[in-house]
């Protein structure tokens, strides 16, 4: 009796007819009387919609779930990086820029403009040495005096007018 | 390739331009010796070298012989002397304002620095200039140009400015 009543609620059940009730009285006896074997199979599936329904989402799911959204949409930190190519093109320039300095230096000396551009010849001094040493002391002699003299007048009107700096001094005080 | 690199590559690139701009100044490194190949055998110029070996030579002979009628400055002369290198003089008296002006363009002030110049009331120029290698003086030009004459003195070897100091104090008392 109890197995007919069992294949009857299935059949309901499986054409979709069967109220919350039936389902629930299915359950029951599917659970609590002794079944068939072909009822087995049934009576295991119910049993795994019922586990299943017992499973539920974690506490911190939402969180979990809100962290993966959030990493989600938060954007990259951008690396600039410069592709070789460039850095073959930078160099480049860098390479004219040089070669442009060195002719433009090379061909506008800035320090040599006035005197004539003649190439340095290897002089032979010796047919402008003195003949004699007596000869060549005396204009060694002369040459020292020409630069002491000079040293002199040239220190001697630095001291004037540092002289004259410290009259201008006493005057302004 | 990051920019660390592109950095590197830049100051490769400005070490290659200075590199290039002191080779290109090097080429006038030798502005004196230009200068004085230029006028050796003009015949406007009085021209004068006293070798190392002529410098060895005064040092040795008798100071009877070269008449050395003060002792005091021939022995402050004979000091710097045995220094020397050599001298080079170069002179004229043919428009020596223009060479003065013109040895003054062309001497590299890279190479040279100013120790003294002198402007006196006549509108005569002086100007002292030294080269130094490690704090040693290795060069001494004399510049002048006035008026009368163009002077240009180029004392090489190694010079103190002490014992030029001491000279002209012995030229100073007379």
């Amino acid at each position: 009796m109890k197995q007919q009543q069992i294949q009857s609620l299935l059949d309901k059940y499986f054409a979709g007819e069967s109220s919350l009730q039936e389902e629930a009285q299915l359950r029951q006896l599917l659970q609590t009387e002794p079944i068939s074997e072909e009822h087995l199979t049934y009576s295991e599936w119910f049993q795994l919609l019922d586990e299943e329904a017992e499973l539920s989402l974690g506490d911190d799911f939402d969180a979990k779930v809100m962290a993966s959204i959030e990493a989600y949409s938060k954007p990259k930190p951008v690396i600039r990086t410069l592709s070789t190519s460039w850095i073959l093109r930078i160099a480049a320039v860098f390479a004219l820029v040089a070669t442009g300095l060195w002719w433009l230096v090379r061909s506008n000396p800035v320090e040599q403009p006035v005197v004539a551009e003649a190439e340095v010849k290897v002089i032979d001094w010796s047919k402008y040495e003195p003949k004699t040493v007596e000869e060549a002391y005396k204009v060694t002699r002369n040459a020292f005096r020409k630069v002491a003299t000079e040293f002199n007048e040239g220190t001697a009107i630095a001291t004037q007018g540092i002289d004259k700096m410290g009259e201008m001094g006493k005057l302004i005080k | 390739m990051k920019i660390k690199h592109f950095f590197t590559l830049a100051i490769i690139a400005l070490a290659a331009v200075n590199g290039l701009a002191q080779g290109a100044t090097s080429t006038t490194a030798s502005a004196i010796d230009k200068y004085f190949s230029s006028y050796v055998e003009d015949k406007r110029f009085d021209v004068v070298y006293i070798s190392p070996k002529l410098f060895q030579m005064i040092g040795k002979i008798d100071s009877k012989i070269l008449d050395m009628e003060d002792d005091a400055e021939a022995k402050a002369i004979l000091d710097m002397a045995k220094d020397l290198q050599g001298l080079r003089i170069l002179t004229t008296d043919e428009t020596p304002e223009v060479f003065y002006k013109e040895a003054k363009a062309k001497i590299n002030t890279k190479e040279y620095e100013v120790l003294l110049t002198v402007r006196d009331k006549d509108g005569d120029n002086v100007e002292f200039l030294i080269k130094e290698t490690n704090n040693v003086i290795q060069e001494l030009l004399l510049l002048s140009g006035g008026k009368e004459e163009f002077v240009l003195l180029s004392f090489m070897g190694n010079l103190d400015l002490n014992k030029i100091t001491r000279l002209a104090k012995e030229i100073e008392k007379k």
